[in-house]
Order: structure tokens, then sequence, then C-alpha cells
């Protein structure tokens, strides 16, 4: 009897992990058909996607990638989008570790104040402010150059740095600061020889959220850039769907596989940080 | 040392923050330097005359209530299931994830080419079902266009939150979960007596992350529909866009600027003031 019931237990538990198998597994085909679609597509001819979308390519080639990459001005746009996120990220990796350890570790006056200065920006819609920003650039004459995104860029990205960086120097046990302290260090030597050493990994964390959130920003480059020698990827991959190429979908495909590259490479290698990252956002506000 | 920081976030934040409420009391053009100071007009104009406008605004709310209804309840379910079952949770977890960190343009290029009348993989499977009759343009459809914006929408957001969940789920001491297993409470039980009343939290955190997260909604709406059909999916920033940057009106654009960052700015400090006192009771 009691081993009959233990049996009934063991069925109803492989049921039901059966049953919960078979729930993600749907799931994870809805998550990746969508990009294994494009995938296909992108090695196919215009018509062979009109006479068959299911069907798989006859000659798969690479042709719709030179093509999205030349005529689709994806390579400008792929060198572009490199040189904003790495300048944009360059800057917010010196400033924001700096900031973030003057308003954790070093008193000074107005410290509450400054420190909310630099973090409620994390609370504001940048899509709000859109007009004045565009007259300030224009009146720093930056209006369609790659300087006045990068600057802005920095600007909106500094809050959730700053507060990220934060909770890593709040962490920091105050007995090694003391330490340095007897040891005569001032605050920038302390900050240079003993801080910066030890938040490089928070950086690097940092420092790749704000690369792919960068990278794939369409708002601000699609506001402030005119020249489709400027734009970068998101505004271009939009400018190729819309112009002479509008019905050209298999290049278009390969246009857009070509911009996810970079940050879906970025998430395989750095998966854990990138996730870790992005769920303090929960926690930050 | 927090000078340089300091002078970034005034220049391009606030400064333009502060510009914006004085911008929107004029009416101008780019092109044309005379501004023409109208004090309130733009204000009541668009809550009393701008049909679009009162419609963007019912697009957030819904927006925010769709994301919170859908993505919450699956978002807790899928992150339970991932700790539970670490394994295949693992993988399970790197997939759903994935969207997030691909452009939302290439997203909304993807997703319009899956609504799409022809080719759509939507429609040509509802074809080789049998259910060809509820083939449509999606995205064109007066009726669906919205829906599926919504769609995609959680296709995206899905893994974000099951990821904060998972986070916040991690902090708890995997104790407890050990003497409730002891106690000999099923899954749904340890679920119900134990993960949800934890979760209180970070289900308000969730909410208040969706309602903000409306009022910054852009990119999908103006790749997928520009707001159209008949400006039926426009949102509070689709329609400033349009506004400030296709009509020439900045003056109005800078108003829709305000309301967006009252309603979102101060309704979420509000929100998180009315939490923070109800939590800590």
């Amino acid at each position: 009897m009691g081993l009959k019931m233990s049996e009934g237990i063991v069925l109803k538990r492989r049921v039901r992990f059966f049953m919960l198998a078979v729930v993600l597994l749907i799931i994870s085909l809805i998550m990746i058909y969508p990009l294994f679609w494009t995938l296909v597509t992108a090695f196919k001819t215009n018509r062979e996607l009109f006479l068959d979308p299911w069907g798989l390519p006859a000659n798969p080639t690479f042709e719709n990638f030179f093509k999205a990459l030349d005529r689709g001005n994806m390579g400008t746009a792929v060198i572009n989008s490199l040189i904003v996120s790495l300048g944009s990220v360059a800057i917010i990796s010196v400033i924001s570790p700096m900031a973030a350890y003057a308003t954790s570790r070093v008193e000074f006056r107005f410290r509450g104040a400054v420190t909310n200065l630099l973090i409620a920006g994390f609370f504001i819609a940048p899509h709000a402010v859109l007009v004045p920003l565009l007259l300030l650039l224009r009146d720093m004459g930056l209006v369609d150059t790659h300087v006045g995104l990068i600057l802005s860029y920095v600007g909106w990205h500094l809050p959730f740095a700053i507060l990220f960086m934060k909770a890593f120097f709040v962490s920091i046990p105050s007995s090694l600061q003391d330490s340095a302290r007897v040891d005569g260090l001032s605050k920038y030597s302390m900050y240079r020889k003993i801080m910066l050493p030890l938040a490089l990994p928070t950086i690097l964390t940092v420092a790749i959220i704000m690369f792919i959130g960068i990278w794939n920003d369409f708002l601000f480059a699609f506001v402030f850039l005119r020249s489709p020698s400027n734009f970068t990827v998101p505004i271009n991959l939009l400018n190729f769907t819309t112009g002479r190429y509008g019905n050209d979908y298999v290049a278009q495909s390969a246009a857009v596989l070509i911009s996810a590259i970079p940050t879906i490479v970025l998430y395989i290698v750095f998966a854990e940080r990138i996730r870790r990252g992005v769920a303090f956002m929960a926690f930050g506000r | 040392m927090s000078l340089p920081a300091l002078v970034f976030v005034i220049l391009f934040i606030y400064y333009p923050l502060v510009q914006m409420f004085y911008l929107s009391a004029f009416r101008w053009n780019f092109v044309n330097p005379n501004m023409v100071f109208v004090g309130l007009e733009n204000f009541t104009r668009m809550f009393l005359n701008d049909q679009v406008y009162l419609r963007s605004l019912l697009n957030v709310v819904l927006l925010a209530g769709q994301s919170s209804a859908i993505q919450i309840p699956i978002g807790v379910a899928l992150a339970t299931i991932i700790l539970r079952y670490r394994r295949i949770g693992g993988l399970f977890w790197a997939i759903i994830f994935l969207p997030y960190v691909i452009s939302s343009v290439a997203v909304s290029l993807i997703w319009t080419w899956m609504y799409n009348p022809y080719f759509g993989s939507i429609n040509v499977f509802l074809r080789a079902v049998g259910l060809g009759f509820l083939a449509r343009p999606w995205l064109g459809d007066i009726n669906t266009a919205l829906i599926a914006i919504f769609g995609t929408v959680n296709w995206i957001y899905i893994g974000l939150t099951t990821t904060m969940t998972i986070a916040t789920l991690k902090s708890i001491p995997p104790s407890i979960f050990e003497s409730a297993r002891i106690d000999g409470l099923s899954g749904f039980q340890e679920f119900r007596k134990i993960t949800l009343p934890l979760l209180k939290e970070l289900i308000v955190v969730l909410m208040i992350i969706d309602i903000a997260g409306a009022f910054k909604f852009f990119d999908l709406i103006w790749v997928m529909t520009q707001g159209g059909p008949s400006d039926s999916t426009h949102v509070t920033t689709t329609w400033l866009y349009r506004a400030a940057f296709r009509s020439s009106e900045p003056g109005y654009g800078a108003a829709i600027g305000v309301t967006i960052f009252i309603f979102s700015f101060v309704i979420v400090q509000l929100l998180i003031k009315i939490t923070r006192s109800r939590l800590t009771r």
C-alpha cells in the first residue's frame, strides 16, 4: 500500500516535470523563432521569400550581407556606432567611478545635494527634453556631429553608471580606507592607488551595459543626426528599410543581423555580468 | 572629484529640463526666430482640443497596464521554475533574456516582418492551419495594431522581468526553502506561502518600472506604425516627436515634454513614497 502511494507520487512528479518541460520548450521556440526566421531569410532571395516564406534558400550566399554593408551603408554605420559607443563608454568609465567614490567615501559640503543631482536624472525621460536638448546642441554647433551625440550619451548615462558604482564603493570596508589614511595617502592617491584597482571589475560591468545601451540607442541619433554618412547603426537600419531598398527584405534581414552581432557576442561572453547589472535597475530605484 | 560628472548632468539633463518649462509657453518654429508668448495655451490645447494627445495618454496607460498584468505573473512563474530546475533553467534563462540585448529598431523590424500580410509568419501559420480568415495586416488594421505592438513588447521584456525576479529570489536565504521542504510543502504551497509574500515589494517596483517605461516608450512604435493607422497607436513620446519635429511646433512639443516629465517623474516619486511608507509600516 505504502509502496503504491510512493510510486504514484513519483509518476505524478514525472508527469508534472514533463508538462513543465513542454511549456518551457514552447516559450523558448516563441523567443527564438523570429530571430531564426531572420537568419534564414538573410540567405534567401526576395523571390524565394514571397513564394515560400518558410522555405530554405536554394543557393545560400552572403550576397545580402555585402549589399547591406555596401549599398545599405551598414559598413559606415558600424564604424560610426563603434566611434560613438566606445567614445561615450570611455568617458563614462573615467568619470563615473570618480563621482561615485567621492559621493560615497569623501566628506564634503553639500554632499547630499550633489549625490541627488547626479542620480535623479535616472528617473527623467530624455524624450521629454528633446526640443531644448536639440537647441542646446545647435547653440554649441554640435548638431549632426558624433561629438554632440557622445556628450549627450555621457550626460544621460552617467546617473545609472554612478548609481551602480556607488553600490560597490559603499560595500568596501571602511577599515581599508582608514589604514590608507594612516599611511598618509591623499584622497586622490587613495582613489588612484587603492579604490580604482578594486573597482575595475565593476567598471567593466558598467562599461559593457553602457556599450550595449548606446550601441542600440535610436532616439538621440534619430533626432540629432542628419547626414547618412554620420548615421549610427539603429537609425541607418531604419533608413535602409524606408529608403530606396524598402522592398529588399532579404538584404534588410542581413542588415538586422549585422546590427545585432556585437551585442549578442557580448551577451554570450558576459551573460552573467550583463544580467546582474540589468537586474540592479530594479533595486537601484 | 564629482565635478566632471556634475558638469555633464547639469548641462545635458537639468539645463534642458528647466528650459523645457520656459519653451512650453511659446509658439514658434525652428526656422523663424520670433517666439510668440502664449502662456498656457499649449496646455489648454493639449487637454481640451488634441484628441490624439488624449488617445496617446490612454495608450500609455494601456501599455503600462498590460505590461504589469502579463509580464509580472509570467515573469514570476518563470523565475520560480528556473531556480527550481537549475540545469535546464540556466539555458532557458539565457534564451528568454536574449531579445533585450538586441536593439529595439532591429526587434521592431523583425516583428514588422512577422506581422507582414504577405510573407509574415503569423499569417502563413494561420493559413496553414485553416484559419486563413483571421489573416490580416496586423499593424495596418486599426483593431489589431496596438495589440500586435503589445505582443512584441512582452516578447522583449519578459526576460528582463524574469531576471529581476530571479535576482530578488536569490537574495532570499535558501534555508527558508529548505525548511519548507522539510515541512513537506508542495511546490505550489511553497510558492504561495513563501515566495509570493517576499515578492510583494518587487512586484510594486516592477509596476513602477512599467509605468515609467511606458512614458519612455518610443522606438518600437515609431518603427512599427509611426503612430498609425489613423493615429491610433501614438504614445506621448511619438506624438511629441511628430509635433516638434514633423509639424515644426517645438513649443507644443516642449509642452508635451512637460506633461511627460510631470506624469512619469512625479507619479513615480509619489508611488515610491506611498509604497515605502506602506512597506515599512
